[in-house]
């Protein structure tokens, strides 16, 4: 496993994205901002890393709505400890943390 | 619901993820892209995101890169580089991308005939008699004057009485021919007068001996003069009309090429058939046809590379991946040596295009075809992590016991990568057993 202070900005604003419940790809993309060509390998670099892990939508969900599973990312215990590191590291990340927390709780 | 061009992305980028992992990445990607479409994305945003599936694919040929520590810059390609830069010095010293300069009155009316010959994919200039008279009636041109390109004894190009008034270029001194001149009648360029008869002003009227024949000099033409090529020694009458030569021709003012071609096409139809009168081609005398050549050595040479690429995306050969790929890049580097070789051998040539696509092509093909034997052979022998050629050949098994303990060779890499097991009797395929870390000690005095 890399160094935990060696997450960029964006692998870090990936982290904190999965960890608020923006499971897969294109709901990243959709929270980060970030364009599809730096999301997927940041989560491909992420899950070789230890740092994610993934699994394909479980369920008869998929085959009762017609449409294709979705692969969904979590993160794991290596990948919390990154992500404190990383916001520590990152203040302004920290800041957003605290609002997209905000922004749970609100939709809840 | 995915837009086809985005799937046809997907596809193409697939190719590059490490087959075991493919079809779970073009799964993911396919599932994201529907879900995006179903959502109500537009076709242009669809594309958008659907463009990152290369660099997210890249990552896989990244991080193979640095797992079996793959560097292209590695010793065994320094050969083909050298070689590579013999082609290229060889273009560059040959002239092949230099303009040649055309001496002749108004040069941009001047045509070339050419007959296409698919089957080579060349271009003979060497034109039927019998259509000459069909094509002198014709409304594009002011005058055709065939000629034609003898090697023996020295290089002699055999001219029509009214070759020089239709490139438009007078002699230095003397004349130029004229129907009556008998066949030892010669007009001779700058450099063999001012050799042979030492630029003597009195020198029309005078013999000459050029190779083994003497001819008589009427004329002297000026030192920018050349045509085709600047080795020409003499230039001599015709004489008779022989079965097949080529045949430059004047354009009248304000015909262009195209309306000439068609003329010359449908003027043939008389006497040839339909299918070997639309193979009959113009060619602007302007228009140098070398860089004609350079384009299909080059092109032919990325066809060969493209190929050995699809091959090894698509066949993927696990661990022999990186392998592959390298002896794709050192048979590309290989194949367009020998084309810049074959380029500039056809470039000093005297007989121009036909040197090239008849002899060169030929011998081209079948150089590649000996180099690319020899590359498969070599690269056969060498270590797929870093190329480096194998070493230290142990034999094992038994000949008596080819069944329990088939005999082969293993060989071992000379940086510790790994060791590569060749069965002698054929009936298994190559292995490449990876040495751990733990083997390195054996390795110190080499850098991994």
């Amino acid at each position: 496993m890399p160094a935990l202070s060696n997450l960029s900005y964006a692998a870090a604003s990936i982290l904190l994205s999965i960890s608020n419940g923006y499971q897969y790809g294109f709901d990243i993309m959709d929270c980060t901002g970030l364009p599809s060509g730096t999301v997927y390998p940041a989560l491909r670099r992420l899950e070789d890393s230890g740092y994610l892990s993934s699994e394909w939508e479980a369920g008869a969900s998929p085959q009762v709505d017609q449409r294709p599973a979705r692969k969904y990312y979590a993160v794991t215990y290596g990948g919390e400890a990154a992500l404190e590191a990383a916001l520590r590291r990152y203040p302004l990340l920290d800041r957003a943390a605290l609002t997209l927390t905000e922004k749970k709780r609100s939709d809840l | 619901m995915i837009p086809l061009s985005c799937r046809v992305l997907v596809g193409i980028a697939s190719l590059l993820v490490p087959a075991p992992k493919r079809l779970e990445w073009r799964r993911e990607w396919q599932a994201e892209l529907w879900h995006r479409a179903a959502s109500g994305a537009s076709r242009g945003e669809l594309w958008h995101h659907a463009r990152g599936v290369f660099r997210d694919a890249a990552w896989f040929l990244e991080s193979e890169r640095k797992e079996h520590g793959f560097d292209l810059f590695r010793k065994p390609l320094r050969a083909e580089l050298i070689f590579l830069g013999l082609g290229i010095l060889a273009c560059l010293y040959s002239g092949v991308f230099r303009a040649p300069r055309l001496p002749y009155a108004d040069a941009g009316r001047l045509v070339l005939f050419e007959r296409n010959i698919a089957f080579a994919g060349a271009i003979d200039p060497r034109i039927n008699s019998r259509l000459f008279p069909v094509w002198t009636q014709g409304p594009s041109f002011s005058a055709l004057s065939p000629y034609r390109i003898l090697r023996q004894p020295e290089l002699t190009l055999h001219v029509a009485s009214n070759f020089f008034e239709v490139l438009g270029v007078k002699p230095l001194m003397g004349r130029t021919f004229r129907s009556t001149d008998p066949s030892d009648a010669a007009v001779i360029p700058y450099d063999v007068w001012r050799m042979n008869l030492h630029s003597d002003p009195q020198a029309v009227g005078r013999p000459v001996s050029i190779g083994t024949r003497v001819y008589t000099v009427i004329g002297v033409m000026p030192s920018d003069f050349w045509f085709r090529t600047k080795d020409i020694r003499v230039f001599a009458p015709l004489g008779r009309w022989i079965h097949a030569g080529s045949i430059v021709a004047r354009l009248k003012p304000g015909v262009d090429v195209a309306s000439a071609r068609n003329d010359v096409r449908v003027l043939a139809r008389k006497v040839e058939t339909r299918w070997i009168s639309d193979a009959f081609d113009l060619a602007p005398l302007l228009q140098d046809p070398r860089p004609r050549s350079v384009t299909f050595a080059l092109g032919l040479s990325a066809a060969a590379a493209l190929l050995g690429m699809l091959f090894l995306l698509f066949k993927g050969f696990g661990k022999w991946r990186y392998s592959m790929f390298m002896l794709g890049v050192r048979v590309f580097i290989v194949i367009l040596s020998l084309a810049l070789l074959g380029v500039s051998v056809s470039g000093s040539g005297p007989v121009g295009q036909l040197t090239f696509s008849l002899f060169v092509f030929w011998i081209f093909l079948m150089a590649c075809s000996g180099a690319v034997c020899l590359l498969v052979i070599d690269h056969r022998g060498r270590c797929p992590v870093c190329l480096a050629r194998l070493r230290k050949p142990v034999p094992i098994g038994s000949w008596s016991s080819q069944v329990l303990d088939q005999p082969a060779t293993e060989y071992l890499c000379p940086s510790g990568h790994g060791a590569l097991y060749i069965a002698e009797t054929g009936n298994a395929p190559d292995s490449w057993t990876v040495l751990d870390e733990s083997w390195q000690e054996f390795f110190a005095h080499h850098s991994r």
